[in-house]
C-alpha cells in the first residue's frame, strides 16, 4: 500500500509524472490488455481500448481519490472503455450489442491472434450467451484468475453476489457446451 | 445409561447401506472417467503480434505527450450567452404580453410542467387524500404480467446488490 501510495503521488506530481506514468504502463499494460481482450475478442479492437485506457489514467490521474486501490480504479476504467467500445460499434453497424459480439466471434476462427481449440471457440460462444455482468465475472475469475475481494472493489458487488453470479454462470456454460 | 463407562463403548455407533463398500470404487472411477466440460479451456485462445507489449509504451506515451496542447476557443463564449439571455428574455416578455393568460386551462398544461410543479411542492399524503376517489384498486392490474425466473435473475444480476435484498 506505500508503495503504491507514493506512486500515486509520484502520478499527481508534474514533475514525476512521467517517469510513474511508465513504471505504471510497465506494471498494468499486460493485465489490463487480457482483460479487455476477453471482452472485445480482437487484437485490434483490443488495442485501441487499451490505449485510450491508459490515456484516460494519465488525464484524471489527479482526480483519484483514492477510495479505492489503483488498480481496481484502472480496471474499472478499462471495463467501462470496452463497454462502451462494443456500444458505440454495435450502434453503428445496426446491430445489438450481442449481435456484435457474436459477429466478433464468428470472426474469431479466421482470426491470426487466435489459436484456441473448437471448444475454446464454443466456450466463447457460450460466455457470449451470458448477462454482461455475468460474463464480466466469469472472465475474471476462470481467466485472469482474480480474487473475489479484488473483483469485488473493482465491480462494486459483494463478493457473495459474484460467488453466485460466478456458480450460475458455469451451470449455464456447461449446459451450453453439452446441449448439442 | 449410568452405569455405562467408556471402556465398555466399542464402536461409534454408525451404520453404512448395505454392499457400501463394494460399490465405492465403480463411483469413484465413473466420476473420474466423466468428460471434463471445460478441458483444456484455462486460455481463452488469443495470441498478440510479435513485440507488441514491448513496442506499446512507446505509442500511448506518444499519445499522452502530443494531446496536451491548449485548446483555443473560437468563439467568445461570454457574448454569446450575454447576447442569449437578452434574447430570451425579450422572447418571454413578448408571449407574456402575447397570450391571454385567461385562456390557460388544464388541459393546456403539458405533462412535464404538471409533474415539475408535483416534485418541487412539498405535497404529502394528507394534501392529495381529498382528491382521490373511493373506487377499489382491481387486482388484476397488478398480476397480468408473468415473469419468468430467467428474466428474474438476469435483472438481478445486472441492477442489484444481491446482498442487500437478502440482508434488508
Amino acid at each position: 500500500m506505500d508503495s503504491e501510495f507514493e506512486l500515486i503521488n509520484r502520478l499527481k506530481s508534474e514533475s514525476t509524472k512521467e517517469q510513474a506514468f511508465k513504471e505504471l504502463l510497465s506494471e498494468y499494460k499486460e493485465r489490463l490488455y487480457w482483460h479487455i481482450r476477453n471482452i472485445v475478442k480482437s487484437h485490434d479492437d483490443a488495442d485501441d481500448v487499451l490505449q485510450n485506457t491508459f490515456i484516460k489514467v494519465y488525464r484524471n490521474i489527479h482526480g483519484f481519490k483514492g477510495e479505492s486501490k489503483l488498480f481496481s480504479w484502472m480496471y474499472r476504467i478499462a471495463t467501462n472503455e470496452a463497454l462502451t467500445f462494443l456500444n458505440q460499434n454495435s450502434k453503428r453497424a445496426n446491430q445489438s450489442i450481442e449481435e456484435f459480439q457474436q459477429q466478433a466471434i464468428s470472426n474469431l476462427k479466421a482470426d491470426v491472434y487466435f489459436e484456441g481449440s473448437d471448444i475454446q471457440l464454443k466456450l466463447q460462444e457460450a460466455i457470449a450467451t451470458l448477462p454482461h455482468k455475468q460474463q464480466l465475472v466469469f472472465n475474471m475469475k476462470y481467466f485472469e484468475d482474480i480474487k473475489y475481494s479484488e473483483m469485488s472493489d473493482i465491480l462494486e458487488t459483494s463478493e457473495g453476489a459474484l460467488k453466485a453470479s460466478y456458480h450460475i454462470a458455469v451451470k449455464k456454460i456447461e449446459e451450453y457446451l453439452t446441449k448439442d | 445409561m449410568k452405569n455405562e463407562k467408556l471402556h465398555n463403548i466399542k464402536t461409534a455407533g454408525f451404520k453404512t447401506p448395505n454392499d457400501y463398500f463394494d460399490s465405492v470404487e465403480d463411483s469413484v472411477f465413473s466420476k473420474l472417467n466423466e468428460p471434463q466440460i471445460l478441458e483444456n479451456t484455462e486460455s481463452p485462445g488469443f495470441k498478440v503480434p510479435k513485440d507488441y507489449f514491448e513496442s506499446l509504451d512507446e505509442i500511448i506515451l506518444s499519445k499522452v505527450d502530443g494531446n496536451e496542447s491548449k485548446v483555443i476557443p473560437i468563439f467568445n463564449w461570454k457574448k454569446i450567452a450575454y447576447v442569449s439571455g437578452i434574447a430570451a428574455s425579450v422572447i418571454l416578455a413578448f408571449n407574456l404580453f402575447i397570450n391571454n393568460p385567461k385562456n390557460v386551462t388544464f388541459d393546456n398544461l403539458e405533462t412535464a410542467s404538471i409533474e415539475t410543479y408535483l416534485m418541487n411542492e412539498d405535497l404529502n399524503a394528507y394534501d392529495i387524500a381529498p382528491y382521490l376517489g373511493n373506487v377499489d384498486l382491481n387486482s388484476d392490474n397488478f398480476v397480468e404480467n408473468t415473469i419468468n425466473a430467467s428474466d428474474i435473475e438476469d435483472y438481478l444480476l445486472q441492477n442489484s446488490d444481491v446482498e442487500h435484498l437478502i440482508t434488508d
